[in-house]
């Protein structure tokens, strides 16, 4: 189990830190990727979130709360990445996908509406997206993940995905073709 | 054309769902690499084993050493056992995480019914599914009987997971043999964005004490206990909108971009209101939050106080609704949860406020927690 696990890294085990990297790498990852809209910036981050994981284990006082805490350090990398590149400005790489058939998202038109409009957004709003909507963690965990009061985070929220909604409606609006790419 | 809200928080989820969720090979040779380096901070709060003296030390540190060592080799993951074993395709090390390896404290099998973190491809076994909108959702009916005893003891609070997402909601067990519990919103399962809302079901006190005595809070997720438990454990299995005696309303502050809090007092806060709004919650009594949202539920570091909030009667808490509206306060249409929100804008930053049912345990909940 996870939790055995972590106690096990806390006391120095670095297999089983190895092993808790594993099953909690990829998730990490994939929050910063999703954070930062960068593939280099989101692997930095992941790589300096788990280090400093690693370091600072043996404070974690409840064990059970390693995943949501793991994600207080990941938003903090994110968020100093974004800050040590100087010229962030996140180019226009887009996710990759396989183009589901089914595709909730409609086209392409869609996509790039909303990786505009998220990218107009700050990290924090970002953070307050992702962890929520990707992740699906309740609103308190996000507010602990970053140290702000759920009241900031829920208007975060708020604003952020009204931005959000606004650029669907945008891009059903105006229904770019996909030649236009 | 005009999407729904639905639609367009389901575009949202899909468009963050799409990408790679794997970790590079590059990031996971680095930090292996670089953790035989790296030194772990040791907290000052086992700082006292340092006083003990030289002797118990060294054997400490033997004895330490002897457990990690043996704990090191004796570690081997075992195949996840349970009815989804045999689906997956590829065994994943996620799946192993969330496996109850063994039944101590586990008598009627709950285990077999955690769904995977996350399922290997291939694996379409049926976790049990939350039912959606069967709970308390906003207010509960004009008139709706309040669920009795008007109080309990609360004896545990506690995260659920339901599936393979992780801290979906809250349950509370109480003495009396409630189970109240809500899951948030589930992408991909369909319903509509809020979830189950606040649930309410009932064990006999042999139920209670059952579901007391499991050893992993994964076996006392209320959608696995209902998967599990024998009939005789249930004194009323039917899901059932808690109906609360009471509401409250939590006042918060940020400034006008939501990048921080606002830290201002409730006094300021209530001064700041429209008066309508404000002179139905002057002098309101304070509740207090549960300790499951605000002891174990948050990470070590997170200092942040709670958001005060003010017990109303349901009639009070339904006149500060329609007060709310009138006085121009922008519902919260997007999030998740079964609890209401409203922001209103003033000149040095935003207000907050959100209705929360009070529990039998006259705590608040957190169903903006989603």
């Amino acid at each position: 189990m996870s939790t055995d696990l972590v106690m096990a890294a806390q006391r120095g085990d670095e297999e089983a830190f190895a092993t808790l990297v594993a099953i909690h790498g990829g998730r990490l990852q994939a929050v910063a990727h999703r954070i930062l809209r960068d593939f280099d910036l989101a692997e930095d981050a992941t790589q300096h979130a788990l280090l400093r994981i690693w370091k600072s284990l043996p404070k974690l006082r409840d064990p059970d709360r390693f995943e949501a805490w793991s994600y207080q350090l990941l938003v903090r990398a994110c968020h100093a990445e974004a800050r040590r590149t100087r010229h962030w400005s996140p180019g226009l790489r887009l996710v990759e996908t396989d183009g589901p058939a089914d595709d909730p998202l409609g086209g392409i038109a869609d996509r790039d509406q909303l990786e505009r409009a998220f990218r107009t957004l700050s990290i924090d709003h970002r953070a307050v997206v992702v962890l929520h909507y990707y992740l699906d963690l309740p609103l308190t965990e996000v507010a602990a993940a970053q140290g702000v009061p759920v009241g900031t985070v829920s208007s975060r929220l708020h604003y952020a995905m009204k931005g959000l909604h606004a650029a669907l409606d945008a891009a059903a609006r105006t229904a770019l073709p996909e030649v236009s790419r | 054309m005009n999407r729904s809200d639905v639609d367009r928080m389901h575009a949202v989820r899909a468009w963050l769902a799409e990408g790679s969720t794997e970790l590079s090979p590059r990031v996971f040779d680095t930090v292996l690499r670089e953790i035989p380096a790296t030194s772990q901070d040791r907290p000052h709060w086992a700082s006292p084993r340092l006083a003990m003296s030289t002797m118990v030390l060294g054997v400490t540190a033997i004895g330490v050493a002897v457990l990690i060592v043996v704990g090191a080799r004796l570690w081997t993951p075992s195949p996840p056992s349970g009815p989804g074993a045999g689906n997956t395709a590829s065994p994943s090390m996620a799946n192993e995480a969330t496996a109850t390896p063994d039944a101590l404290g586990d008598p009627y099998g709950c285990a077999a019914f955690i769904p995977a973190v996350r399922p290997a491809p291939g694996d379409n076994t049926q976790w049990p599914t939350p039912p959606f909108n069967v709970g308390l959702i906003g207010f509960a009916a004009e008139g709706a009987a309040p669920s009795t005893p008007l109080s309990g003891e609360l004896l545990h609070a506690y995260w659920v997971r339901g599936g393979d997402l992780p801290y979906r909601g809250m349950a509370r067990l109480y003495a009396d043999g409630r189970l109240i519990w809500n899951y948030a919103n589930i992408p991909g399962e369909g319903g509509d964005l809020i979830g189950t809302g606040y649930v309410e079901q009932r064990l006999t006190p042999s139920g209670v004490e059952v579901v007391r005595q499991l050893d992993d809070l994964a076996l006392k997720d209320p959608m696995v206990l209902n998967s599990c438990l024998p009939p005789g454990l249930w004194a009323d299995p039917t899901f059932r909108p808690y109906v609360p005696a009471a509401y409250a309303a939590c006042l918060g502050a940020s400034n006008l971009e939501q990048t921080r809090g606002w830290e201002i007092g409730l006094e300021t806060q209530l001064a700041l209101l429209p008066a309508p709004v404000r002179e139905l919650l002057e002098g309101r009594d304070l509740v207090p939050h549960g300790t499951g949202d605000r002891g174990g539920g948050r990470p070590d570091s997170f200092e942040g106080d709670p958001m005060p909030c003010l017990g109303l009667s349901p009639g009070d808490a339904r006149a500060l609704d329609a007060a709310l509206r009138v006085a121009g306060f922008e519902q919260d249409s997007w999030a998740s949860g079964p609890g209401t929100r409203y922001f209103f804008a003033v000149e040095q930053g935003l207000i907050h406020i959100m209705f929360e049912p009070v529990f039998p345990d006259g705590t608040v909940g957190s169903s903006y927690s989603g």
